[in-house]
């Protein structure tokens, strides 16, 4: 048996005090009788007899002091350790996700629970028994392998922190389906407020899930209508009723514009406001009033820095193409077939054009020129084609820049000739010993151009991982694109960081104002736990250049609806507390309470 | 205080015609017959002429049929000497129906036989180790004094027992009346004495019924009436079964010290009615003797 507290039983010293009280008690009343002459055998057992032999058949004192050591006792929570981990291998998932701050009741969090949960489970398990602790959001970490050292492994569930991301406990479960295997007979502890699937795991959940009226702002989106700013936000009601709420605008500390809404009970706002009068490029949307969870009241958005580089791609159908340039940040790409009306296009002065497979019979005098498979005298001359199927290598050069060994296949290509203010990057063995190029990038009066010998269609280059970042390096050193790509995420969303490589390493200056170093010019960047405003700093040149980023609550988060009790009533494995521990305190309370009866029946008789 | 010699008490008395068959064996001439044979017209018997015999007492008649002398034999006539102790102490106040109202009552009432039969009676009252003798007391006339003494008799303090009783001079064989609740080590001395003193003596043994079903509870500090000793006692099942068992001791060891010294013991109990008193004790008291 062990005690879930210890403290009552400092209560024992009020059982000398009731003694002392019962001794006291005895102050006796003087009675005259004749004689005491018949007494005197009980002046002998009185002289025989110690105060505490006095005591001995004081029958309702003796009751008293069984009841107080019994309700001491109920005050301890005594528990047996029923069979509930009788491998002696354990393992706790707790979820950690951005819902677990949510609040459960009124004074703690869902977290707080799991916590205290977990902690009541570890505490009760048998000395010995390895613990493995494990949390779970976007993904697990187990945070102690099959420790020992239940004091370890208690401090540590006593210092876990909600990690801001989306998430839920299924990582966690794959991880310790991943230890079972290791662990015969382990038997886990899956703690978390969302709906978890654990077949094939010997596990009990606990459902810390609880219903706890909440408002958020699920999105902010904004847009210029002739220079105007409008905004959109976007309010949902996660409650049984209807409310009346107030929508703000801020920047920094500043309101802007509020509007009051009423919203219905699980339904959503959408609020405009029109013509916003911003100062800068940050902003955010507040809803007002105390919920559930407050992190996801507001919202930021950040307004794009107009940058923005527009690229021709001139194609039939290059799907490879298309993917590539769409994940290529601060570029807009506009695609065309007709390549009769590139005249037309050339007025709109896009900063780079492509040409895949499809040559204009003049080239544009303005903006850079990137060609695919293509010959074209005006940049220069071929030098051979290649039919029969090769194997293209990298060569050194900025835009095959951290991609050593690439190597892929190519069904035919052009060679060329290397003009002089150019670089070859990609190379195919010709006749003989001798290299062909059969890519190149130069610069020349200022507008940069590129040829690339091949027809991806007639290449497995796409399928290489090296293929969307040859294609990033080629654009980039085309047209200078942004270091960022988005600029609203949600927390735990990593983002893409391409940064220029002339510059410095950039710097990430996190809303607490930590400072974190990256360690490649593209990274993708995924510590955003924090919610609130970034900033990515970078060095080009000795000029400093900033983007900004906002990292909101993950709105999934407050959508849960399908908690593991509402999937899995019926289920003997769901709980909301951690059962198969066998309490002994209400049986020890009713005890107490036979003992209360039994003691007025004494009374009642004496 | 509850009157103690009422007109129920004159009632009783009435119809209390107890014969007493007391065998007497010395004391003045009176209406009660000796064994010894003496100077009497009653008749007894006759025996042969012994050299020494009253010539006067020959029977002629019976020498002139036998050719012998016979004398005639006459019994006896005395007075029977009748003591009554009455224990005065404090303890003697006790019981809710008190031992004091009841032991003279049992005192009245066998004045009142000792009167009516024409003998001689002596009340003694014991207290603080003293004996007071009130009497000689002799025929119905004097009843009423003596029921004026006894009821005025004053209870209280302590008594020894044996040493009052000592004080007390014999001049008769006699009978002894000892009313007491007998509370002393020195009763077996006290009758010693007294059949040392040529005494038939009773032992009429008053306990209250305080004293025989104790009804305490709770701690209680006992006060002893006399000596004002006390002794704290908590009373529970146990307790009182000790007593009871001291109580049973003490009344099967005066009993048996009454057989010991063949003295007739009569226990009383203070809460009885006059009817018990009467019909039940002192009828007891008349068939033993």
């Amino acid at each position: 048996m062990k005690f879930t507290h210890l403290w009552p039983l400092a209560f024992t010293l009020l059982v000398p005090v009731i003694i002392i009280m019962y001794m006291m008690k005895q102050k006796a009343k003087e009675q005259k009788v004749s004689s005491l002459y018949l007494w005197s055998e009980m002046i002998k057992n009185d002289r025989a007899n110690t105060p505490w032999e006095k005591l001995k058949k004081n029958w309702l004192m003796i009751l008293q002091i069984i009841t107080l050591l019994v309700l001491i006792a109920a005050l301890t929570s005594p528990y047996f350790l029923s069979g509930l981990v009788s491998s002696g291998k354990a393992c706790v998932v707790i979820d950690t996700s951005a819902s677990m701050n949510f609040m459960y009741d009124d004074n703690q969090t869902r977290l707080d629970k799991a916590k205290e949960e977990a902690l009541s489970y570890v505490r009760k398990l048998k000395n010995g028994t390895e613990i493995s602790l494990i949390t779970s959001d976007k993904s697990a970490v187990l945070l102690n392998g099959k420790s020992q050292n239940k004091n370890e492994i208690i401090e540590q569930i006593k210092n876990l922190e909600a990690s801001n991301y989306p998430g839920d406990a299924s990582e966690g479960v794959s991880m310790a389906k991943a230890l079972a295997l290791d662990s015969k007979g382990l038997q886990t502890l899956v703690i978390t407020d969302s709906s978890i699937d654990i077949e094939n795991l010997d596990a009990m959940v606990v459902d810390v899930y609880s219903d706890m009226p909440n408002v958020a702002v699920e999105y902010v989106s904004h847009g210029f209508k002739e220079s105007e700013l409008d905004v959109l936000v976007k309010v949902t009601n996660f409650s049984e009723e209807a409310v009346k709420r107030d929508v703000s605008l801020y920047q920094g500390e500043n309101l802007i514009v509020t509007k009051e809404v009423e919203i219905e009970a699980n339904s959503s706002e959408v609020v405009y406001f029109e013509d916003v009068d911003l100062n800068g490029s940050v902003y955010f949307a507040q809803v007002s009033g105390k919920d559930a969870c407050d992190e996801d009241n507001i919202s930021y958005d950040v307004l794009s820095d107009g940058t923005e580089r527009k690229v021709l791609l001139m194609t039939r159908a290059n799907v490879y193409l298309e993917k590539a340039l769409n994940l290529i940040p601060g570029i807009a790409v506009t695609k065309s077939e007709d390549i009769s009306s590139i005249e037309d296009f050339a007025k709109q002065e896009f900063d780079l054009y492509i040409f895949d497979s499809l040559v204009p019979d003049k080239l544009p005098k303005q903006g850079n020129i990137i060609m695919f498979g293509c010959e074209c005298e005006e940049i220069t001359q071929i030098d051979d084609f290649i039919a029969d199927g090769r194997i293209i290598h990298g060569l050194e050069s900025n835009t095959t820049k951290y991609l050593d060994g690439l190597s892929f296949g190519v069904a035919n290509t052009y060679s060329y000739k290397v003009p002089d203010y150019a670089t070859p990057f990609l190379a195919t063995n010709g006749v003989g010993e001798e290299e062909a190029n059969v890519a190149f990038i130069g610069e020349k009066q200022g507008r940069t151009f590129a040829m690339i010998g091949f027809d991806l269609h007639n290449s497995d280059f796409p399928l290489y991982m090296e293929y969307p970042l040859l294609m990033y390096n080629l654009v980039n050193e085309c047209v200078s694109g942004g270091i960022i790509s988005n600029y609203v995420y949600s927390s735990g969303e990593a983002v893409a960081v391409n940064a220029n490589i002339e510059g410095a390493l950039p710097t990430v200056v996190k809303p607490s104002g930590e400072i974190a170093e990256l360690t490649d010019y593209r990274y993708n960047y995924s510590d955003t736990k924090e919610y609130g405003v970034y900033s990515i700093n970078q060095v080009v040149k000795d000029n400093e250049e900033t983007s900004t980023f906002a990292v909101n609550y993950p709105i999934s988060e407050s959508k849960i609806d399908t908690h593991p009790s509402l999937i899995s009533s019926l289920n003997e494995n769901v709980v909301t507390e951690v059962k198969g521990i066998f309490n002994l305190r209400n049986f020890i309370i009713v005890l107490s309470l036979i003992l209360l009866a039994l003691e007025w029946i004494f009374s009642l008789r004496k | 205080m509850e009157q103690i010699f009422n007109s129920e008490f004159y009632e009783k008395l009435h119809t209390l015609r107890m014969s007493i068959a007391l065998t007497i064996a010395s004391g003045q001439a009176g209406g009660r017959k000796s064994n010894s044979k003496g100077n009497s017209v009653e008749f007894s018997d006759f025996r042969e002429y012994m050299l020494g015999d009253d010539i006067r007492r020959i029977d002629w008649n019976a020498y002139g049929r036998f050719d012998r002398l016979f004398v005639k034999l006459f019994m006896e006539e005395k007075e029977g000497v009748f003591q009554i102790f009455l224990d005065c102490s404090e303890s003697m106040k006790f019981g809710e129906k008190s031992k004091e109202v009841c032991a003279k009552r049992i005192a009245g009432a066998l004045s009142y036989i000792v009167l009516e039969n024409g003998d001689r009676l002596f009340i003694n009252t014991l207290r603080d180790d003293h004996v007071l003798t009130a009497g000689s007391y002799s025929g119905m006339q004097s009843f009423i004094r003596t029921i004026k003494f006894i009821e005025e008799a004053p209870m209280g303090g302590s008594n020894d027992l044996f040493k009052s009783v000592k004080e007390k001079e014999f001049k008769n064989r006699g009978l002894s009346f000892l009313i007491t609740d007998g509370y002393t080590d020195d009763l077996d001395d006290t009758i010693k004495y007294l059949k040392y003193k040529k005494q038939d003596v009773v032992l009429i043994h008053v306990l209250s019924e305080e004293e025989l079903n104790p009804r305490y509870e709770g701690t209680l500090n006992l006060i002893d009436s006399e000596d004002n000793g006390d002794l704290r006692v908590s009373f529970n099942a146990t307790a009182i079964k000790t007593y009871k068992d001291s109580l049973n001791k003490f009344l099967t060891e005066t009993e048996n010290l009454c057989k010991k010294y063949a003295v007739t013991y009569i226990r009383v109990n203070s809460s009885d009615s006059c009817d018990s008193l009467f019909f039940s004790s002192l009828a007891k008291l008349a068939k033993k003797v």
